[in-house]
This record gives structure tokens, C-alpha cells and sequence, in this order.
């Protein structure tokens, strides 16, 4: 026992806590520093990702000011009449006539029923009003004949139409010059053309409906969809025609190029919607930080970035492997198909003077199995499979039916009804080739 | 003294002791009653609100759980359970008088609460007779069971505060058995449910896996049981017991064994005073600390997997389970009981008196008293940063988002921990500040609440203003150790509450008074023009035909008939058009519909001439843009905002037609020259659009839904966006903020004021492209949404502009945009 070295020291649990404090605070340091390092990362793959945008990759995102990707690839030199036209269409008049042209008998919301009951409506005869009030239609396309002769001068060409807009990122307003009523009109056009047995017409009008895609054809999002829209009436007009004999070989051979060679409107939607993600995914940042909107856990760069690679990869998968998870786009690849099929039939007869025994023998006219087959999956259930076309050849190849519809898609619309199976002999085909359309 | 009187005094005695907890708990119960009508008073929707009974039934709960611990608690933590022992009473009646008053005042404060629930409900709600609870019905064991688990909850507390020698061991020891009873009633209910037994209501109603008669008859069973034991107790504790048996032969031998054990204490080597001070700390608190450590580890393992976002996909069925209910609420009361024991461990028999005594520096006490505390929050929030990413889904799982997590995390640990803390410090009873700490706190998150919802307060500054009160602790430690317990004790306490409220209240504040104020003269011009007669003669409608409206069919029979009324509509309205009638509109809709229909005529008289350009089709070019000119009259006329745009939209597409050489020949010179006065007429144009924004103005402001959306005249502005005061401030605002712009607008020159007309779109989140000129474009767009679209649009200075009938140049040089 000694009292002569009153040495301070410490209790020895004291360094017990004094470690334990070092490797708390020290852990919530090395933490923050870890947070702020990768978050200062994550800013830089934004700004660098911003700066120069994967343009070979993804070519919409030269179209993020859209106004200025206007001024550079669109001509002005029609856009006044442009305007001009769509003023006239604008009319309640108009509108209300055509919606009346297109009455369906039902008013039903546009529910599974209505839907249902449409589609069985079509299958057993036309009841849309533009076909049992033929004279109403004669009446309205004759007194709209100066429209139509204008919008046939205006899709004359192909060269894209530059609209005023002002750009304001996602919210940037399409003019709504991309109106129903247009291509409705020109398919109306079309009907009285086929009834009037004027094939000159009939081409302006499958024309017009092509350049109505082509001519707004912007890499934006709204665009997409319209350019599915405006494709449905142009391919149910090519139906018509086709119906009534009014394309001869060579545009039937020009028209199925055409559209093999035509982009996918289902993925430029989607990849349109991708980058409508990424600028809308900006615009909530710089709200942030102008301090107009509330911060929020998935505004982190890093959780940006995150978020936009996720999407890369889940948007991708969804563009190849299931197209048809979009209700529309099942309408449309079935309408598209139908069409590239029907030429396709029509030209393997033309060459070989017979009907292909199968579907598959089309890939000598250059289509791919994707053509007549399509990976469906019905919206809001599980159920999905491969559906192809219902094809039926007779024993001794003279003659082979093409069932349209391949699957009982509730996304057609129901105003333009199709037969649901076109017939294909050698015979006719080749006594057709042989004459000019008919006049 | 008789015996009346001792009871008497005896009975004054104990009320003394449980009535600051009675204020205390009522006071809470203001406060919620004062959230509730402040809510409803600043909620944009007004009307009857459902008040709940929760928060009512929660006060006396609160207050059964401290009442008996407190009758006995106190009398040991001030020592005068000796002297109650000492008194010539026989300890029955003590005990008897003690459990009077428990059960008296808590008939009292539950009396007092469902008085409060009634005025509240009386106020804002429905009123507690047209309820919508049925209590007598549906929640009838309910009814039973609140009263019933506050006598056991005060049963209980009095039994244990005998039996343990620290109330505040007692308090938490509540905890357990209550958790203890509701397993037992749980496992019961098991077990009936296994066996089929036909127990009243089991299949009814769920009370956290009990039903709640079973729940009911083991809480009765428990509450006699507490009552017998803490009888038992009472008796034991009060009754007379002997003096020391030490006798004064052992006197010496004592004395010397003090001493021994003091001249040890004297050997120790010293010690560094943070060590010994945080020695202390840590010693007198073991206990407490590993309890609560403890329970904060396992409530945070229970909580880990709730989703930051509850709509972000995860199983929501996992995280609604009455076990994480109650591991939310532990973990807020074991956060809110660490910050109490920080100082009320030292407060216990005034044991900080001897580290005052002998001059320590407060700093130092007041760091010791938080650096364990602390170190068990950033532990327990470690370990939560440790189980996130296994337990969370989407972006909670990201390695950033859990940092970010566990920083948030701690963040809110710590303000918790500073509020209680802190209100461990201002109330020198361990009892009524380890009960009032879990009110404080919630009362503070609910103010929290109430100023980022009412004054957008940022989250940040909310829980920065609670480091606040770590500071008044820090400022206070030293009055705090000397027992100054003055009024400017509490001053000072108060000024630092106060401070950290109004903190996240600057902002909004600020805001607030930032508002933009309509100038005086700006007021009185519009007052004046609104305040001018209307002449009903200038519009009123002679004309008689059906309403404009187009529609189509739902039957198949009627397509024709559809197609012909149509057509009969048009006829009508191209003839009321070229006999300058005017034009009849009833709403905003048809308003649009009717400048539709008749632009687009315009346009088609015109196409008509392009294609044949006979006197006929040239007649009716000239007969429309006549018609057109009377309707741009009839539109200023009405005085009506958004009829004064449409004239303007005629107006651009008269410009249009006046700005081309090859139909401007077809019209004739006297209608030309009619078409250029009226549109470089910028005075007669501003008078109009002036007297237009006046009635706008005025009509907004008697709009009876004003609460809900803000308008100016036709035109909707704004919903009232996020609710707050300062929001809906801004909301009231606007329509007086949006006429000043476009007064002041009118001050400008055409063409000069773009970046305004910009910021007043902007502002109103409506800036798509109106009807104008652009570049060399004439765009007519549709009516839409954005008051004065066209006030000093560059069309105006085109319109002076526009070149005499024959000339053949027209002026595109002076607007910028796109060339052609």
C-alpha cells in the first residue's frame, strides 16, 4: 500500500469506452465521407451522361429541346397551310360529322363489353355508320372535297413539317394539329374513293395516310403514339383497297418494302418514353434545387443513376421480349402484320404460281418469323403464348385463306371493321396481274 | 388531533402529492384539444371533423401509469416514509387513504377527459350524440376495457413502488408486466381457439392475437391480484418497525469499520475527473442503460423493415402487425427514457448536490451525463444500418439510401433524445418527468408536424431546432446542479423552448410576408372600372334557334337524323355570323366550340376563293370577316375576361387574312380599312381588357369556392396546392398577383414585354404557345387556360403595322423566331 505515488489514473474500463467512442465516431465519419465520395461520383455519370448523351445509341436525345431539332430537320415551308388546315378541321362541324360517320351501335363506356360486343359486330357485318348511311358519306366527302384535295397537295412529299412550339422539357405541347380528325377524314376519303371505284384516289388516300405518319414523324414521345394511330387507318385502308383489287403488283411490291423497312412505332415508344424518363428525371432535380419542390430520398444522384440504369435495362427487356404488354401495341402489330403478310401471300403467288404451303416459306419474300407470329400476353392477366396467323391451304395449292385477327385483341378499332379472312386463288391472282386496276 | 382530522390531513397530503401529475396530463389534453382546432381551422376543407377518442382515452392511461407509483414513490424519494411509520396510524388506513386517491383521481382525470373529447367534438366535429362510434354496441368490451387496464395499470404501479427501492424502477417494471399480461391473455385465447372452447366474442373483434373478453377477464384478474399484493405491501412497508440493534457496546466496533473502509476508499489512486465523472454516470445507471439498450436494439430489429415509401411495393401485411405497433412505441419511449436519466438519475435524492458541493465544472458533468446515451443511439443506429439492406425492398436497399438511412436515422434519435433530455432537466420529479418526457416528445413531433405542413417548414430546420434544447440543457447545467430552481430557472428553459418553436416557423413567416401586395392606385383603378354599370342592351340576344352543340348518336337509326341536325346547326350559326347577330355563348366550353367553328369558317371562305375565286365566294369571304368584325364588338361587350381573349384569338386571324396580299384584294377596301381600325386600336383594346380584369377581379373575389380553388373570373388559377397557410396565403393572393402583372403588362409596349407575358405563364404553369404571331406564323391556338394570352403579343405591333389596301409588302421584319 502506497501512498507516495498518487499517480491519476484512469479506471480501466474508461479505455473501454474511449475505444468504443473512437470506433463509433470513427465509423460514422468514414460513413459520411463514404456517402458524400459516391454521391459526388454519381453526380459526375449525371453531368457526364448530360453533357454528352449516348447520341449513337439513342438518337431522341438530340431531341431534348425539341423546338431546336424543329428549326434544324423540319421545312417551314408548308407549315402556315398546315395550320391553316388543321384550323378547318378544328371545327365542331366537322368533328361531330365524322364522330357521326364512325357511330358504333353502342354508347356504351368503353369497357371490356362494348369491346366485345364490337369485336363480334365486326365478324358479323358492317354496322358502323359511314357503311350503312353510304349516301351521308358521298354528301360529307363531296362538301370537303377542297380540304381533301389540300391535305393530298400537303403529303405530296415527305419532307417534315416544322411546327411553333415552345420547348419546356417534358411538358413541351405538341400543336394539336396532330388531331383524330385528319387521318379519320382521309380514311373517309378513302371508303368513297373504293365506292366510287376511283383507284387514282384510292393511292392519294393511302399516300396521304402514310405521309401523315411520316411527315410529323418527331423523335418524341406523343409522336410515337400518333404515328400507331395514324399507321392502324393506313393499314386498314390498304386492307380496303386490297379488298376491292385497287393495287397492282408494283405498288403492292413498293408498299410491302415499305413497311418491312419501316421503324417500329412500338419502339420508338418506348425508347422515346425512356428518355421522356431521363429529362423528367432532370426536370424534378433542378425543381429541387431551385427549391420549388420538396427533396425527397430519390433525388440523390446516386439514386438517379441507379434508377436510370434500371430503367435502361427494364425498358430494353420490355422492347424485345414483350412488345404486346402494351395494349395498343397488340392492335397494332396485329394490323401491321396482317398487311405485310396478305402482300407478302400475294407476292409468293405472283412468283411461284401457287400458295405458300405454309407461313413460314414467306421468308423467300424477306419476312421473319416475327412477321406472322407475335408474343402476346393479355393486359391484366398471366396468360400469354405465341400466336402466328391462322393460314388454310387447299390440297392442291390453288387456293389458301388468311384468317386477319390472330388473336381476339380488344384493341382494334372497331369504326374500320375488316373481313376475318381473305382468300388467295392462283388463278384470280394471276388474271390480275394480267389487267390494269380497275378504273 | 381527532381522527377526522388526521384524515383529513392525510388525505390533503396525498392530493398534493398526485396533483402535478393531474395538471400535468391535463395540461397535455389542452394541447391536443388546442392541434385539433388549429387543424381544423387552417384545413382548406371545411366541414364537420371526426374527432378521434383516442388521444382522449390515452390521458388517463398516462396518468394511471404514474398515479400510484408517485403515492408511494415520492414518500421515499423525500424520505418521510419513516416519519409516516412514526405516526400513531395504523397503517391500514394509510394504505386505505392512498388507494382512495389513486382511484379518486383517476376517476377525476378520466371524468375530465371525456369532458374535454366533447367540447372538442362540439366544436369541430359532429358532436359526441351524433357519433358515429357505437360504444354501447360494437365497442362495448372497449368501453370495459380502457377503465379496467388504467386500475390495473395503477394497482400495479403502487404494488411495485412498494417492492422496489427506486420509483423509477417501478415505473419501468410497468413495461414488462404489462406486455406479460397481454401474452397471457393472447396465449388463452390460443388456446381456446385450439380446443374450440366458446369463449364470449373471441371470433368477434382482434386485439393484437386476443379477443377482447378474454383480454378483458385477465386484465379484472390482474388488477385484483395487483390490488391484493400492493395491499399486502402497503401494510408491510407502513407498519411501525424497530430501531437500529446495534447497541452502544457495538457503537465503537462500527465506527471502526467505517473507518476501514474509508481509509481504503482513501487508498484508490485518483482520478482523472472525466473518468470518475463518467465512472459515476455510468455506475448509477448501468441498469437503467443496459434495460434500455436492449430494448432499443430488439425495436429496432422489429422496425427495420417498415418502408420509407409504404406505397413502394413492399408487403405492407408484414409491417401492420400489432407486435411492430408496439415496437414503434417502445422504441420511442426507451429514446425518450434515455434522455430522462441523463439527469434525473443525478435528481434521485438529490445526489447531483454532491458533485455541486464540491465545484465541479458543470460543462464537464453535463458532457459525462450525454456521452453514453449518445453512443447507445449511434450504436442502435448502426445496428439498424447493419439489418436495413436484408430487410428493406426497391430503393431502400440501395447501400446509399441506407446510409442515408441510418444518418436519418440517428438524426431524429438524437432530436427525440434532446426533447427529453431536456424535460428531464426542467422537472425535478423522476416520476412525472419519466411520464410526461413520451407526451412532451410526442407533442413537439406533432408541433413539428403542424409547421412543415402549415408553415413548409423544412425537415432539416424542425430537427435542428431541437438541438436547441441540448444547448438550454447545457446553459442550464449549472443552476441545474446548485438546485436553483427560481422562476428565472424556468425563464430561461422557456426561452429556449420558445426559440426552438418559432425557428422553423421563420420560413414561412417569411414567406408570408413576402406576399406580393396589389399597389394602392393600381386597387383604386380597378375598383373604379368595377364599379361601372354594365349596359345588358349591348348583348342581348334576339336571335332564337336551339344551343350550339354538335353531337353524335347513340343509335344506329339516328345517324341521319344526327347528320342532319348538324348540318341545320351550322346553317344557323354561319347566318347569325353574316347578319352580324353576334354570337350566343353560356359557358367556357361553348364559348371555344363557337370561335372554333367560326375561325375555321373563315379559313374555308378563304380556301373557297384560292380554289374559284368568284364574286360569290369572295361575297362570303367578305360577309364572314364582316360577321366576324361585329363579334369581336359583341365579345369586348360582355366585359368578361375570357370573352375579351376570344376577341383578341378573332382578332390574330383577321391580322392573318389582312397580312395576306392574295385574299386581302377579295375583301375591298372599305372592309379593310374597317379590319385595320379596329385591330391598331391598342386604346379602345386596353380600355376593354382593363374593364374586363376589374370584373374579373371583382367576381373572383366573391367566388364562393375560393376555399378550395382560386379563380379570376372564367379563368381557374390554381388548386390550393399543398394545404399550408402559407400556400393557401399565396392561393388568396394570386388572383390580385396575376391582375397587377397584367395591368402593369399594359403599361408596356407590344413586342417589348415578352419576357413578362414568359413569367406570368410561367407562374401560372401555363406557358404552351398561344394564338400570335411567330416568327412569320400566324398560330391560332385554342382558348386556353392562360388569362390575357394575348395582351402585348407581338400580333399588336404587326397590327399597326399592317400596310394601306394596295400596297403589296407586308412587314415580317420586325418579329424574331424561326425564319421561313
Amino acid at each position: 500500500m502506497s501512498y507516495a505515488n498518487p499517480q491519476r489514473k484512469s479506471l480501466p474500463w474508461i479505455h473501454g469506452w474511449f475505444w468504443i467512442t473512437l470506433l463509433a465516431f470513427g465509423s460514422m465519419l468514414f460513413l459520411a465521407l463514404q456517402f458524400v465520395w459516391k454521391e459526388v461520383a454519381a453526380s459526375a455519370k449525371l453531368q457526364s451522361f448530360r453533357a454528352a448523351p449516348v447520341v449513337a445509341n439513342a438518337p431522341e436525345f438530340a431531341a431534348l429541346d425539341l423546338a431546336a431539332w424543329l428549326n434544324q430537320h423540319a421545312s417551314k415551308k408548308a407549315t402556315q397551310d398546315w395550320l391553316d388546315v388543321h384550323l378547318i378541321l378544328r371545327s365542331p362541324y366537322i368533328h361531330s360529322q365524322i364522330q357521326t360517320l364512325l357511330t358504333l351501335p353502342s354508347d356504351e363506356l368503353p369497357d371490356e363489353k362494348w369491346r366485345k360486343e364490337a369485336f363480334d359486330m365486326r365478324e358479323q357485318g358492317a354496322l358502323v355508320g359511314w357503311m350503312t348511311q353510304p349516301e351521308l358519306l358521298k354528301k360529307f366527302i363531296d362538301e370537303n372535297r377542297g380540304l381533301i384535295d389540300r391535305l393530298y397537295s400537303l403529303c405530296e412529299d415527305e419532307e417534315l413539317v416544322y411546327l411553333p412550339l415552345l420547348s419546356n422539357g417534358t411538358r413541351t405541347l405538341l400543336p394539336d394539329i396532330l388531331d383524330s380528325s385528319t387521318y379519320q377524314l382521309i380514311f373517309l376519303a378513302c371508303e368513297q374513293a373504293i365506292r366510287e371505284q376511283d383507284s387514282v384516289a384510292v393511292g392519294r388516300c393511302i399516300q396521304t395516310l402514310e405521309r401523315l405518319h411520316t411527315k410529323f414523324h418527331y423523335p418524341v414521345y406523343g409522336i410515337a403514339r400518333w404515328s400507331t394511330l395514324t399507321n392502324m387507318w393506313w393499314y386498314a385502308a390498304i386492307h380496303k383497297a386490297l379488298d376491292a383489287e385497287y393495287i397492282d403488283r408494283a405498288d403492292r411490291q413498293a408498299l410491302l418494302k415499305r413497311l418491312l423497312d419501316a421503324s417500329d412505332p412500338i419502339e420508338e415508344t418506348l425508347r422515346t418514353g425512356l428518355v421522356s424518363r431521363w429529362q423528367k428525371s432532370e426536370e424534378q432535380a433542378e425543381q429541387v434545387w431551385k427549391g420549388e419542390k420538396p427533396w425527397q430520398q430519390t433525388d440523390f444522384p446516386s439514386v438517379r443513376w441507379n434508377k436510370w440504369s434500371e430503367d435502361k435495362a427494364t425498358w430494353r427487356n420490355a422492347i424485345w421480349n414483350e412488345p404486346t404488354d402494351f395494349g395498343w401495341a397488340a392492335a397494332w402489330e396485329d394490323y401491321r402484320d396482317s398487311v405485310v403478310v396478305r402482300l407478302a401471300i400475294l407476292e409468293y403467288v405472283d412468283r411461284n404460281q401457287k400458295t405458300p404451303e405454309s407461313l413460314s416459306q414467306l421468308t423467300s419474300i424477306g419476312l421473319t418469323e416475327r412477321d406472322w407470329t407475335t408474343q402476346w400476353k393479355r393486359p391484366y392477366t398471366t396468360e400469354k403464348g405465341n400466336v402466328p396467323f391462322k393460314y388454310e391451304r387447299s390440297s392442291n395449292g390453288q387456293s389458301a385463306g388468311l384468317y386477319l385477327h390472330r388473336h381476339d385483341s380488344l384493341h382494334f378499332p372497331p369504326e374500320i371493321p375488316l373481313q376475318s379472312k381473305v382468300e388467295f386463288g392462283v388463278e384470280s391472282n394471276a388474271a390480275k396481274n394480267s389487267s390494269d386496276p380497275k378504273p | 388531533m381527532n381522527r377526522t382530522t388526521i384524515d383529513r390531513a392525510l388525505l390533503w397530503k396525498e392530493v398534493r402529492q398526485v396533483a402535478p401529475l393531474v395538471w400535468t396530463v391535463l395540461l397535455f389534453g389542452l394541447a391536443i384539444c388546442l392541434l385539433i382546432v388549429l387543424a381544423e381551422t387552417a384545413s382548406p376543407t371545411s366541414g364537420k371533423m371526426e374527432v378521434p377518442p383516442i388521444p382522449f382515452l390515452a390521458i388517463p392511461m398516462i396518468f394511471a401509469t404514474g398515479v400510484g407509483i408517485l403515492l408511494v414513490g415520492n414518500e421515499k424519494d423525500q424520505r418521510t416514509l419513516t416519519w409516516l411509520r412514526s405516526l400513531p396510524i395504523p397503517p391500514g388506513r394509510i394504505a386505505a387513504l392512498k388507494f382512495l386517491v389513486a382511484v379518486g383521481s383517476l376517476g377525476f382525470v378520466w371524468l375530465a377527459s371525456i369532458l374535454l373529447w366533447w367540447i372538442v367534438r362540439s366544436a369541430v366535429g359532429p358532436g359526441v350524440t351524433e357519433t358515429k362510434w357505437n360504444w354501447v354496441g360494437e365497442y362495448s368490451s372497449l368501453v370495459l376495457i380502457y377503465p379496467m387496464v388504467s386500475l390495473f395499470l395503477t394497482f400495479s404501479g403502487l404494488a411495485m413502488a412498494w417492492r422496489t427501492s427506486s420509483s423509477v424502477v417501478a415505473l419501468l417494471s410497468l413495461v414488462p408486466i404489462s406486455i406479460a399480461l397481454w401474452l397471457v391473455s393472447a396465449l388463452i385465447a390460443k388456446v381456446a381457439n385450439h380446443y374450440q372452447w366458446d369463449l364470449a366474442g373471441q371470433a368477434d373483434w382482434d386485439l393484437g392475437g386476443s379477443s377482447p373478453w378474454i383480454y378483458l377477464m385477465v386484465i379484472a384478474a390482474g388488477t385484483l391480484a395487483a390490488f391484493a399484493y400492493g395491499w399486502r405491501a402497503s401494510l408491510l412497508h407502513l407498519r411501525p418497525q424497530d430501531g437500529p440493534r446495534q447497541t452502544v457496546f457495538r457503537l465503537g466496533a462500527s465506527i471502526a469499520d467505517s473507518a476501514a473502509v474509508d481509509s481504503s476508499s482513501l487508498l484508490w489512486p485518483s482520478q482523472p475527473r472525466t473518468s470518475a465523472l463518467l465512472w459515476q454516470s455510468a455506475y448509477q445507471n448501468r441498469w437503467i442503460w443496459i434495460g434500455l439498450a436492449a430494448i432499443l436494439a430488439f425495436t429496432v430489429w422489429l422496425t427495420v423493415q417498415i418502408p420509407t415509401d409504404f406505397g413502394g411495393g413492399a408487403p405492407a401485411s408484414d409491417y401492420i402487425e400489432p407486435v411492430v405497433q408496439i415496437g414503434f412505441v417502445l422504441l420511442l419511449l426507451a429514446v425518450c427514457w434515455l434522455g430522462v436519466f441523463a439527469y434525473q438519475s443525478d435528481n434521485m435524492n438529490e445526489r447531483i448536490r454532491f458533485l455541486s458541493d464540491r465545484g465541479v465544472s458543470p460543462n464537464r458533468v453535463w458532457w459525462t451525463r450525454h456521452w453514453i446515451p449518445v453512443l447507445i443511439l449511434i450504436g442502435v443506429a448502426l445496428i439498424r444500418y447493419v439489418l436495413r439492406p436484408y430487410h428493406s425492398y426497391g430503393s431502400d436497399q440501395l447501400p446509399q439510401v441506407v446510409v442515408y438511412d441510418f444518418f436519418r436515422f440517428l438524426a431524429i434519435g438524437i432530436a427525440i433524445y434532446a426533447a427529453s433530455q431536456w424535460i428531464g432537466q426542467s422537472l425535478r420529479s423522476p416520476i412525472i418527468a419519466t411520464v410526461v418526457a413520451p407526451l412532451g416528445v410526442l407533442a413537439l413531433f406533432i408541433y413539428g408536424v403542424f409547421a412543415h405542413a402549415m408553415f413548409e417548414a423544412p425537415y432539416w430546420l424542425v430537427g435542428s431546432a431541437s438541438f436547441l434544447l441540448l444547448v438550454a440543457t447545457w446553459f442550464q447545467t449549472k443552476p441545474w446542479m446548485d438546485r436553483a430552481f427560481g422562476w428565472k430557472y424556468y425563464l430561461i428553459h422557456g426561452g429556449f423552448l420558445l426559440t426552438a418553436m418559432i425557428l422553423p416557423l421563420l420560413p414561412g413567416i417569411w414567406k408570408l410576408a413576402s406576399i406580393p401586395r396589389m399597389p394602392a392606385d393600381i386597387r383604386e383603378s380597378l375598383s373604379d372600372l368595377a364599379r361601372q354599370p354594365l349596359d345588358a342592351k349591348k348583348f342581348a340576344w334576339d336571335g332564337v334557334h336551339s344551343d350550339f352543340g354538335f353531337y353524335s348518336p347513340s343509335q344506329m337509326f339516328m345517324v341521319a337524323t344526327a347528320f342532319a341536325s348538324n348540318e341545320e346547326s351550322r346553317k344557323q350559326r354561319l347566318e347569325d355570323l353574316k347578319s352580324s347577330k353576334g354570337i350566343r355563348v353560356y359557358d367556357w366550353d361553348s364559348l371555344r366550340r363557337n370561335l372554333d367553328f367560326y375561325l375555321s369558317a373563315l379559313i374555308a371562305s378563304r380556301h373557297a376563293i384560292e380554289i374559284d375565286a368568284t364574286p360569290e365566294t369572295q361575297a362570303n369571304y367578305r360577309r364572314t370577316i364582316e360577321g366576324l368584325l361585329a363579334l369581336v364588338k359583341t365579345l369586348r361587350d360582355h366585359e368578361r375576361l375570357l370573352w375579351q381573349d376570344g376577341s383578341e384569338v378573332i382578332e390574330i386571324a383577321l391580322l392573318g387574312e389582312c397580312r395576306n396580299e392574295a385574299t386581302r384584294q377579295s375583301m375591298s377596301e372599305p372592309l379593310y380599312r374597317s379590319v385595320v381600325q379596329l385591330l391598331s386600336d391598342n386604346t379602345t383594346r386596353d380600355m376593354c381588357r382593363r374593364r374586363s380584369l376589374a370584373r374579373a377581379l371583382e367576381s373572383g373575389q366573391s367566388s364562393q369556392t375560393k376555399r378550395f380553388a382560386t379563380w379570376l373570373g372564367d379563368y381557374y388559377l390554381a388548386d390550393n396546392g399543398r394545404g399550408s397557410m402559407v400556400s393557401q396565403a399565396h392561393q388568396r393572393n394570386l388572383p390580385e398577383e396575376v391582375a397587377t402583372r397584367l395591368w402593369q403588362l399594359l403599361q408596356k409596349d407590344a413586342g417589348s414585354a415578352e419576357h413578362e407575358r414568359r413569367e406570368i405563364a410561367q407562374s401560372l404553369q401555363q406557358d404552351s404557345l398561344q394564338s400570335d404571331i411567330v416568327g412569320s406564323l400566324i398560330t391560332i391556338a385554342r382558348l386556353g387556360y392562360l388569362p390575357g394570352a394575348h395582351w402585348r403579343g407581338a400580333w399588336e405591333r404587326e397590327a399597326r403595322a399592317l400596310p394601306p389596301f394596295n400596297s403589296t409588302s407586308i412587314s415580317t421584319n420586325t418579329v424574331g423566331g424561326p425564319n421561313q
